[in-house]
């Protein structure tokens, strides 16, 4: 059958569809396919009925024509749907596969429908959906690879972030054609993750894409690329190239790779001291001083002494503040740096302490010095301890990092029997209140008493040991934050000071002190929590289980039974916050 | 050892009508909600109370009396069934079985009991004998129902009149507005089959299906949905039509019974009862079936969610569908299908009148494990021939009211490439090109063929989605599943 006719009755048909068929009475283009259509009728008897079809269209009216036409429609349709082609010439290979190490299918619809819309359509709740899915293991399915890819370009930038660095890397090398299929090198979002993953999963083949982009890649890009980049052969000469790019930001991204190489060549060096004695210092600020190159880093100590010295003997106040900003810029390059020339530069810096505090520019030399101290501070064991010979000389704003390197330094009773009087001094108005509040800040951050949901593992562990004695202080000054971070086991003096606290709390102070008292097992506690829970019940209409865990879960496991009473009295709401916590706490360990 | 052996967490979990369900269930058990939990001697019944908000506790019951058909009972006034009391008590046996005592069944219960055990039989019974019509009562609904089919004729040729490219969202909307007296003239399916054609419209507020902006150009989108929004309109033309006929032939006949041969009840939105199915004689008795395929979307004409399985029927190497819908309002209340990993062992299975891959519903099943043997069948069943699945495909597709994506099973010698196409073949050479494009009831699974075992790609059965583009003039395949001799991988959900 020669459907070429009939293709073009069916676009005519389309045509007058499209345009209404008002228009179609009288259509003489389709009054043309009759004769050929009753030509090809002779032959083939549906052609026939084609032919009349059309010529009931065109020899309608304005009441007819809609029904002639769907008819002549239905009828071409229904000879076409017959004629559809079917297969392809041509040679048959098969197919590239990336056979994925994830072959399974059997996740339920149940699950994945959820996913897979989460990961394509917007809205809140998805990120903690896709996060539990995660945990799960529900990614390691085939059919989740494809929205896992799409995903990457989610308008909400940490399901970028998940895909990126939690999902993929799962699948495997069988996602990068996948990847280098959706890489838009002038893009940015989802892309800066297409080529991260890409190098980390095919170093070598991503080469050229990485160059490209450094050519003529978005400025996003080409900063991800300049990461992809070594800093040998024919890399560094994209390298050194792109430190002369016009975008900051890309600027950055090429010195920091360069001080991070492994071997020095003249190029490096050149290319990062030019940025040292140029405007491109403060980009080199955040890196340069884990620069390892001797030649760099003996540059940097040489510009540092020369601009301490060129500092303080400038005469003309108005060339001061450039000259601050230059020095303390150039002292952070040489932070956590242990060396010999290090040490002397940042002593000779305290040395001139007097100096600094005169110069009024901004920035001004005591802001200078509050770096400075900072700078001391976390230095050497000497910097450390000449600052805190210092402490008597030095302006207010260097004393937090004193009491800060005294804290960690100092053996704790040492600390106490020295600082003590800061903190009592405090009790009166004036500048020694503003001391003894910088040391309980110093304190506070030393011992990291965090709300227990921010916590992490490692602020526990940073924490300082401190004289027991101090609490006892605490309490004589009322200082409730420092009592409540202090605060520690079998202190009979502290279990009433906290009991008297919670009789009348102030702001916020409730909450703070009920952890306190589960954490150090007060032993009015659990009756302290079921009361604050019952008179929350009374009042709030929304609850914060979120907050309560952190409270019952650091109670003894003996309180699970009552907490399980209290429920039955809860609102349903609240029970629902606090069941998992009790959970926990009746399977807890003690 | 009873019927309720089979409860465990994940049992729980499917037989909970939704997730949500099955997580408030399982908190009402850690909750401690539950008091006097029992279970009868021949394991038979659990039942016991739970507290709830108000003063009495609710009596719940989950009854395997009928074991392939559980009756859930609770005295609360949820609409969702089973509620979450009674997947709470399904739960608590699943988790600490050792709180529930023997008992004797309570006597409201056991009278309930044998009232449902009567009610089976008596519907047993009933179900024997003829069923009375109130023929004057049909009578006056096939009128009303022809009527309605006038008023869709009309909207058909002032659609037609008005043109394709003269639509948009604004009109499609007065048109929706016209159309909801088809469905108190008892025509929802015709009403749903207007509104398929309305949709096409509902995404372009710019004015004209061709998105005509002040320039008057047309936009890609516009002229995308031409071809399809065309043979809508040849559709409702050839439902009014057959409709008609039907509907007159059946005011008509003395006996006035449903058409059973073909689906034009069901487009006219006539909702089969199982009772009338198996009336009809339209069931297989002792079928075993295996999923080959599941689908979940979003029916905007319907205004229901549809969750479709597609099924290998064993015996008779038919496939067949499966269909939930769960309307936007009362998505709540119905039970989300999900996709089934055994086979399902169905004593009645009532097949409803269609054509390719006609649907099929039960009211009980028995799941067993999949064995290989039953793949085996899958691979037996499935068509080797691609040229006579071609012939059928097209056969079928000339009637305007056949299903436009049939699904088949095709046993195929190897699944490749030519250029950028793939492409399936069957021993003797003839091919399938294959494609996602107009298949949007599923997740795209075309690019599944990259990343899958290059072993899944020789002499393996395909299961998959015929369409006919219209555009293009070709009939292509989108994969849905490939099924190995020992097990289904399936490519979409």
């Amino acid at each position: 059958m020669s459907i070429a006719i009939l293709v073009q009755v069916q676009e005519e048909v389309r045509r007058l569809a499209i345009a209404g068929s008002a228009v179609a009475p009288g259509d003489f283009r389709l009054k043309k396919l009759v004769g050929p259509l009753e030509q090809a009728g002779a032959k083939a008897p549906v052609f026939a009925r084609v032919a009349q079809a059309a010529q009931a269209v065109v020899e309608s009216n304005d009441k007819t024509a809609s029904a002639a036409l769907l008819d002549l429609a239905t009828l071409v349709h229904a000879i076409l749907y017959t004629q559809g082609e079917t297969g392809v010439a041509g040679e048959m290979s098969a197919i590239e596969s990336a056979e994925l190490a994830v072959q399974s299918t059997q996740t339920s619809a149940r699950v994945l429908k959820p996913l897979m819309d989460a990961l394509s359509t917007t809205g809140s709740g998805r990120t903690e959906l896709v996060r539990e899915a995660i945990d799960r293991g529900a990614f390691a399915d085939l059919r989740l690879v494809n929205p896992a890819l799409h995903a990457l370009d989610d308008p909400y930038p940490e399901m970028g972030e998940l895909m990126a660095e939690r999902v993929l890397p799962m699948y495997g090398k069988a996602v990068v054609p996948a990847l280098r299929r959706g890489l838009n090198i002038k893009g940015r979002g989802g892309n800066l993750h297409r080529l991260r993953l890409l190098h980390a999963m095919d170093a070598e083949g991503t080469k050229e894409t990485v160059k490209r982009v450094l050519d003529e890649g978005s400025k996003e890009m080409r900063v991800v690329a300049i990461e992809c980049l070594s800093t040998s052969g024919s890399d560094l000469v994209f390298l050194l190239e792109q430190t002369k790019a016009k975008a900051q930001d890309v600027r950055t991204a090429a010195l920091k790779a360069l001080a991070g190489a492994n071997m020095a060549t003249p190029e490096i060096v050149g290319a990062l001291t030019k940025a040292v004695d140029g405007a491109d210092l403060t980009l080199c600020v955040a890196f340069l001083h884990a620069c390892a190159i001797p030649a760099v880093k003996d540059h940097v100590l040489k510009r540092a002494n020369e601009q301490l010295a060129t500092t303080l003997s400038l005469k003309v106040a108005k060339e001061h503040g450039e000259a601050i900003a230059r020095l303390t810029a150039l002292a952070h390059c040489l932070r956590e740096r242990t060396d010999a020339g290090a040490e002397a530069f940042l002593l000779a810096c305290l040395e001139a302490t007097p100096a600094f505090v005169k110069i009024k520019s901004t920035p001004s030399g005591i802001d200078f010095l509050e770096s400075l101290s900072r700078l001391l501070s976390h230095g050497t064991a000497k910097t450390r301890e000449r600052l805190l010979q210092a402490r008597a000389k030095l302006p207010d704003e260097m004393l937090r990092e004193v009491f800060d390197a005294a804290m960690r330094t100092l053996p704790s009773t040492t600390f106490y029997d020295e600082y003590r009087s800061v903190l009592r001094a405090g009790m009166k108005k004036g500048p020694d209140r503003v001391r003894a509040e910088m040391l309980c800040d110093v304190i506070l951050v030393g011992c990291d008493r965090r709300m227990p949901v921010y916590a992490t593992a490692t602020d526990k562990k940073s924490a300082v040991a401190m004289d027991p004695r101090w609490v006892d202080d605490a309490i004589e000054c009322d200082r409730i934050e420092l009592v409540l971070a202090l605060a520690q086991r079998g202190q009979s003096s502290t279990y009433a000071y906290l009991t008297a606290k919670l009789a009348a709390p102030k702001g916020h102070d409730e909450f703070s002190i009920l952890q306190c008292m589960t954490e150090i097992g007060h032993p009015g506690a659990t009756d302290a929590v079921m009361a604050m829970l019952q008179k929350r019940a009374k009042s709030a209409t929304t609850y914060w289980g979120y907050w309560y865990r952190p409270l019952i879960i650091a109670l003894p496991k003996s309180a699970a039974p009552r907490l399980e009473e209290l429920l039955k009295s809860l609102p349903e709401k609240l029970v629902d916050d606090l069941l998992e916590s009790i959970l926990e706490l009746k399977n807890k360990e003690e | 050892m009873g019927a309720i052996a089979i409860i465990n967490e994940s049992w729980v979990e499917s037989a909970a009508p939704n997730a949500d369900a099955a997580k408030n269930g399982r908190a009402l058990v850690v909750k401690g909600k539950f008091a006097a939990l029992h279970v009868d001697e021949g394991e038979t019944i659990l039942f016991g109370q739970c507290a709830g908000s108000g003063k009495e506790p609710y009596a719940v019951s989950c009854d395997f009396a009928r074991a392939d058909q559980p009756t859930y009972r609770c005295s609360c006034p949820s609409r969702q069934f089973p509620c979450k009391h009674c997947v709470g008590l399904l739960f608590a046996y699943a988790l600490k079985k050792a709180a529930f005592k023997v008992a004797a069944v309570p006597a409201e219960l056991a009278a309930k009991r044998d009232k449902l055990a009567e009610r089976t039989e008596k519907k047993k019974e009933e179900a024997a004998k003829p069923k009375t019509v109130n023929k004057d009562a049909l009578a006056k609904k096939i009128k009303a129902q022809l009527e309605g089919l006038d008023l869709l004729e009309t909207l058909t040729l002032d659609l037609t009149r008005i043109g394709i490219g003269n639509m948009n969202a604004k009109s499609a909307r007065e048109i929706e507005e016209k159309a909801k007296q088809l469905g108190n003239a008892y025509l929802p399916g015709a009403q749903a089959a207007l509104h398929r054609y309305t949709k096409l419209f509902d995404a372009d507020e710019s004015g004209g299906a061709g998105g005509k902006s002040g320039t008057g150009e047309k936009s890609a989108v516009g002229e995308a949905i031409y071809s399809e929004a065309l043979d809508h309109l040849s559709r409702l033309h050839a439902l009014v039509k057959q409709g008609r006929t039907y509907l007159t032939k059946r005011l008509d006949d003395a006996e006035l019974k449903p058409e059973t041969e073909t689906s034009i009840a069901a487009w006219l939105g006539h909702a089969w009862q199982l009772s009338e199915l198996k009336t009809a004689g339209l069931v297989q008795n002792d079928v075993e079936l295996m999923q080959l395929a599941f689908n979940t979307h979003d029916d905007v004409a319907r205004q229901e969610y549809v969750d479709t399985g597609v099924w290998m029927n064993l015996q008779s190497g038919r496939v067949q569908i499966t269909q939930t819908f769960r309307p936007y309002k009362a998505v709540k209340f119905i039970k989300s299908d999900d996709s089934f990993f055994q086979v399902a062992q169905v004593k009645e299975l009532c097949v409803y009148p269609g054509d390719v891959n006609p649907r099929v519903r039960w009211d009980a099943m028995a799941p067993r494990a999949a064995e290989k043997g039953d793949y085996q069948r899958v691979r037996e069943l499935a068509r080797a021939d691609f040229a006579g699945v071609v012939k059928d495909v097209r056969n079928n597709l000339k009637s305007p009211l056949a299903d436009r994506q049939p699904i088949y099973a095709l046993r195929f010698a190897r699944i490749g490439q030519v250029g950028e196409q793939f492409v399936v073949e069957d021993a003797k050479g003839d091919r399938l090109t294959m494609t996602d494009r107009g298949m949007t009831d599923e997740p795209a699974s075309c690019h599944l063929l990259h990343l899958v075992s290059p072993k899944l790609l020789e002499n393996q059965v395909l299961i998959a989605r015929f369409r006919h583009d219209l555009d293009k003039r070709v009939l292509q395949i989108k994969p849905l599943a490939i099924v190995t001799d020992a097990s289904v991988v399936r490519l979409t959900l």
